[in-house]
């Protein structure tokens, strides 16, 4: 019996932790916050795709880049009108909520909600 | 129409083509943007840099855009007292008024903080607007009207036309 329990503990523990990992199946989908949105989407079978929008200016971002570390997703992107240049680390608050902790001129937390999910 | 001859264009009546278009079609916005801009700019990234800007501005993380902060203070009155107050930000009680003299005071009250928050909000929306425009925050070319002539005041600009 004690051994059942632990196997249930553990799988739902894992599955925890499963749902918690920033992976590119994780960010596919819509996220937005007050000022931005940003479409995740895989292309060429395993190649993530980004297109963020500005509602504020109405420009979309160019993207520089983007990287996984750990459990960790770096977005580094453009504002062309301006030449404002912003990277972001995204952490996984919950399965629809992130934070993106940017270092730009103006640097500060910025919460993201996932609008749609594709999967 | 079979006519002995034709006109060409710019003869007469016909209008011309090519040269001399009105203004109106070309796709300039009238300025050039002088040094003092520049060096503005620039200042102002130092100054976003060191967090001092505008306590009345927010200024946007990803796209470096200026916004006016809402107004933090508030209204609130008493159904029980009918009197009313202001509450600041930070809900300390900031100015109070008493049903005293059939509600005159809280009307001069509410007055009071109305046009407060007026003059405030108009006052963070041209400081958010000449931020943008002085700041780098607006292409040249997507500048208002308004952005165009605070800047050939503030001598940053110059007219072309």
């Amino acid at each position: 019996m004690k051994k059942v329990i632990c196997i249930i503990v553990f799988l739902v523990f894992n599955s925890y932790v499963q749902a918690q990992k920033l992976t590119k199946d994780f960010l596919v989908g819509t996220w937005a916050s007050d000022t931005v949105q940003i479409d995740f989407s895989i292309i060429n079978k395993n190649e993530l795709n980004v297109v963020s929008f500005s509602y504020l200016t109405g420009n979309y971002f160019k993207i520089l880049g983007y990287q996984f570390d750990k459990n960790n997703f770096y977005l580094n992107t453009l504002h062309e009108p301006n030449d404002w240049e912003a990277l972001g680390k995204f952490i996984v608050v919950d399965q629809d909520t992130m934070v993106a902790n940017y270092v730009s001129d103006s640097p500060g937390p910025v919460i993201y909600k996932r609008l749609i999910n594709k999967k | 129409m079979n006519t002995p001859f034709k006109m060409k264009p710019g003869r007469g009546n016909m209008p011309k083509t090519g040269n001399g278009l009105p203004t109106p079609l070309r796709q300039d916005n009238g300025i050039e943007l002088t040094e003092r801009y520049t060096k503005g700019v620039k200042t102002l990234k130092k100054k976003r840099e060191e967090g001092k800007t505008d306590t009345g501005l927010n200024i946007d993380k990803t796209t470096g855009f200026a916004t006016a902060k809402p107004y933090e203070k508030s209204f609130v009155t008493n159904k029980e007292t009918k009197g009313a107050s202001i509450m600041g930000g930070d809900n300390k009680t900031m100015a109070t008024a008493s049903s005293y003299g059939q509600g005159r005071e809280v009307e001069n009250l509410r007055k009071k903080f109305v046009s407060d928050s007026t003059s405030t909000m108009n006052r963070r929306n041209r400081s958010a607007e000449l931020y943008n425009a002085t700041s780098g925050g607006t292409k040249p070319d997507n500048l208002s009207s308004g952005q165009i002539s605070s800047l050939v005041k503030l001598n940053k600009a110059k007219r072309t036309r």
